[in-house]
């Protein structure tokens, strides 16, 4: 009897608490992880003409022959074997963007009834999509079977890239596609040429801040701001000068902190991003300085959060209850001059604004400046980086892996993709969007960041997120940048934002000297090349 | 008489009375244990054994013993260096509903003890304090983050609370943030737990309904005929008669008060200082993908559960 009574009772706990695993299925939706499926359904029709028809491969051979696109020549990039490709095969594709898929999906029907459309000619097949809506998360549910589509988007997080060779076919070598594709070593496993690539980018981004050019401008303001403090000073310009079409005042930062999980995250992002030097995280592992260093990128770009949200007059009024996905037109309307949100959001802000009634003279004005950061020569830098890359499930049959592989290549080389939604083309050759004109303008210097050395590939990672616990790029409960934001908001002072990032910065050391694989790496001659004493500051607070 | 007793053969047990009535048992009990076995015991399993390794969303890396354990309760260890003990800081909010919840107990049994009286439309009055536990607590917390909302009516709807309240202040109202003030997490809890309170009150009550109905009707009589008011009625008849189901709940409020979860994840996402224990479990391993940490958290939150559970069954064992 009495053993019964322990069984039921731990039964009946059991079950009350069997579901904390799996406790989130349709409640945490609205929080997606990677950056481009950010989107509520937008309707864009920007297509333009030529592109697509212009760029032929000649036939699909698919071997190291020149591509051409949009006119210019391609050596090298993505190869498959043509023959290998059954008639009539059909392919599956896992996507992030839900509002791109079909319209019985709750898309615009972009994807399948025009994007793929010269590729189904082209192969004769049939290509399907599946939209996930918080796709690093569901994606990797999907993979604890072979069951997750032919053609998927590599999660960003979560995903040991170890063991990126478990799931994913190998495209190529970095040595076969540097030249052709930009960003060619993200999903890369391997060191140097030799690499092998899983992922290829299905479009690149640039680190920068989405604002309203008009807005800016009629503030009075002739120069970008080149760093923080004179951001927060054109801040307050616009919100003393600035009227919106119905006189209230321009907001000069929508800051939309319901979002905070994934929008927070773009100021700590532009930090290694904007540094100009690509091995930014590994050598501050490897030199041994603070994380949180006075004039350093990442100090610099909490503390610009921390400015913005400690003025009442720098971002909207009702700031912890706006919805991202209400306020996207408010951009090009005019009602609010900046958005803290990278060149993906770019073509997000125009669909919204049309839809609106913005006119499309005053679309354009939608823009990216550069990040309010220069390196110690005075230059301003932006990384260029994928938006998401696209792999080759490793269970697919043969058939549909080399048919995989040519549409990752058409993708790439011949879509419409990065025109269409405003990416800058992974294509080497290919153009830089209108949006990004601020950044030719101020002589920004693009470049792309450098995998870390392989011995400590996820060391950064493992540190931040586990043995220190910093979660620097992190958006869960708890975080220290809503912990920033918070005391921000309550009105706390510079003592209070500088214990914090100091808590921060003891944990991040405590973790990063204890951590063993980084202790080994040190004691190799590979070490040597990272070795910099600019990334050796201690912070002095 | 002696024939009938023989010993039967197997098959004619299966098809007797006997045989029957186990076979429709058993046949009848094993889709639910399957049921039970296949999504409650082993990922109860499941999440034991993950609680001792290092684990990621997709897989295994390593064992590492009682690491997960120690950083919950704020120890060094070899997996991780740095440890507070952040984990349990959740746990303080807990305290609200806790005491949200005693309130509700007294609420509810406040409310019963009315409706079981003879008043007008009594049975619509149940049905309308017993709808809103009908409702999915999902919609319960829409509803309520849209109550307590605090927008600009553009970009955000304005709440029902502070527009109601800007009728009466008329203008300069600029609308207070009750969940969304940073300076002020007090007021934020104290919103979610009335939420909260609202949602499982009828529960409660239709509980306390039918404990009270229970009591035979000759006990009133006696204590009418001794001149009893309906204060002494309901402390020395009532009370002690439905002293069990008091305890019950009460046992209940505690388990609900440690694992609440769904009201201030979707209506603050924990932001405010409004998280709990099961938000930061959640948010471990989903969003900081440490699954290992949060399966060892969820066996923690098991672990006070069992120990609730237990106290409950020690208790009962007294009272009778």
């Amino acid at each position: 009897m009495k053993l019964k009574r322990v069984l039921a009772g731990a039964l009946a706990a059991g079950m009350t608490f069997a579901c904390v695993g799996c406790g989130d299925t349709n409640t945490s939706s609205t929080a997606p992880a990677n950056n481009s499926s950010k989107t509520s359904a937008g309707t864009t029709s920007n297509k333009t003409s030529g592109t697509n028809s212009g760029a032929t491969s000649g036939t699909n051979s698919g071997a190291n022959s020149g591509t051409t696109s949009g006119g210019s020549t391609v050596s090298g990039g993505l190869s498959f074997d043509a023959s290998k490709i059954k008639d009539g095969e059909t392919l599956e594709v896992i996507t992030n963007r839900t509002d791109r898929v079909s319209k019985d999906d709750g898309g615009d029907g972009y994807m399948p009834d025009e994007f793929v459309k010269s590729f189904e000619e082209k192969y004769n097949c049939k290509v399907t999509f599946r939209a996930l809506k918080d796709y690093a998360k569901d994606v990797k549910q999907m993979m604890g079977s072979t069951n997750y589509g032919d053609v998927l988007n590599i999660p960003d997080s979560g995903l040991n890239p170890k063991k990126y060779g478990d799931y994913f076919e190998v495209l190529g070598t970095v040595g076969e596609m540097k030249d052709a594709y930009r960003d060619i070593t993200n999903k890369a496993q391997g060191e140097g040429d030799d690499a092998v690539v899983y992922g290829v980018p299905s479009g690149c981004n640039a680190a920068g801040i989405c604002y309203n050019k008009k807005v800016w401008a009629d503030a009075g303001i002739t120069e970008l701001p080149k760093t923080v403090d004179d951001f927060i000073a054109d801040l307050k310009k616009i919100h003393e000068n600035c009227k919106d079409s119905d006189g209230n005042a321009v907001i000069p930062v929508m800051c939309c902190y319901q979002a905070r999980d994934w929008n927070l995250k773009e100021y700590t992002q532009y930090a290694p991003a904007v540094t100009g030097d690509p091995d930014f995280k590994t050598k501050l592992l490897v030199n041994g300085g603070d994380l949180f260093v006075k004039g350093e990128p990442y100090y610099e770009m909490v503390r610009m959060m921390y400015k913005v949200y400690s003025d009442p007059d720098l971002h909207e009024a009702s700031v912890n209850d706006t919805v991202w996905d209400n306020s996207k037109m408010m951009l090009a309307q005019g009602k609010c001059a900046t958005f803290i949100v990278g060149s993906w959001a770019v073509s997000q802000f125009k669909a919204e604004g049309k839809k609106a009634g913005v006119s499309d003279e005053d679309l354009k004005n939608v823009s990216l400046m550069p990040v309010p950061m220069t390196d110690s020569k005075g230059n301003q830098n932006a990384s260029i980086g994928a938006d998401t890359c696209l792999a080759v499930n490793k269970n697919s049959s043969e058939s549909k892996k080399e048919l995989g592989k040519a549409f990752i290549k058409w993708w790439v080389e011949e879509s419409d993709w990065a025109n269409h939604e405003g990416f800058i083309p992974t294509l080497t050759t290919g153009e830089i969007p209108d949006a990004l004109s601020g950044f030719k303008e101020n002589n920004v210097n693009l470049y792309t960041v450098n995998q870390a050395p392989g011995a400590i590939s996820t060391t950064f990672g493992d540190i931040d997120t586990k043995q220190a616990q910093v979660n620097i790029d992190g958006g869960a409960d708890g975080n220290f940048k809503f912990t920033l934001c918070e005391k921000a908001m309550a009105g706390g002072t510079d003592a209070d934002f500088e214990a914090v990032l100091k808590d921060m910065n003891t944990k991040w050391a405590t973790a990063r000297d204890a951590n063993p694989e980084l202790q080994a790496f040190l004691a190799t001659p590979e070490a040597e090349q990272y070795k910099d004493e600019a990334f050796a500051k201690k912070a002095d607070f | 008489m002696s024939a009938a007793k023989q010993k039967r053969s197997f098959g004619e047990w299966v098809r007797g009375y006997t045989g029957q009535k186990y076979i429709t048992t058993f046949l009848f009990l094993l889709i639910p244990l399957i049921l039970m076995i296949l999504f409650t015991l082993i990922p109860a399993v499941n999440m034991v054994v993950y609680s001792f390794q290092d684990r990621e969303m997709l897989g295994f890396r390593k064992w590492v013993g009682f690491d997960n354990y120690a950083r919950v309760f704020g120890v060094k260890s070899a997996t991780f260096p740095v440890a507070s003990t952040d984990y349990l800081i959740p746990l303080r909010n807990s305290l609200y509903y806790l005491v949200g919840s005693f309130l509700q107990q007294a609420l509810a049994l406040f409310l019963a003890t009315i409706l079981c009286s003879k008043i007008k439309l009594g049975g619509l009055f149940k049905g309308f304090m017993f709808f809103p536990y009908m409702m999915n607590g999902v919609a319960v917390a829409i509803i309520f983050k849209n109550f307590f909302g605090n927008g600009d009516g553009y970009s955000a709807p304005q709440g029902t609370l502070n527009s109601i309240l800007k009728l009466f202040s008329g203008e300069g109202f600029e609308g207070i943030p009750w969940i969304s003030d940073p300076t002020n997490p007090f007021m934020a809890n104290v919103c979610l737990v009335f939420a909260s309170v609202w949602r499982y009150v009828g529960f409660d009550i239709i509980m306390y309904i039918s404990a009270i109905q229970s009591i035979t009707p000759d006990v009133y009589e006696a204590a009418d005929l001794d001149g009893a008011n309906s204060w002494q009625r309901f402390w020395y008849i009532v009370f002690p008669s439905i002293r069990s189901i008091v305890s019950l709940q009460l046992i209940m409020a505690v388990k609900g008060a440690v694992s609440v979860y769904e009201i201030p994840f979707i209506i603050t996402k924990g932001g405010f200082g409004t998280s709990t224990f099961v938000i930061k479990a959640n948010s471990t391993a989903f969003e900081d993908e440490m699954v290992g940490l949060a399966c060892a958290m969820s066996v923690v939150l098991l672990i006070i559960t069992v120990v609730v559970t237990a106290i409950q069954k020690v208790a009962f064992k007294e009272r009778k």
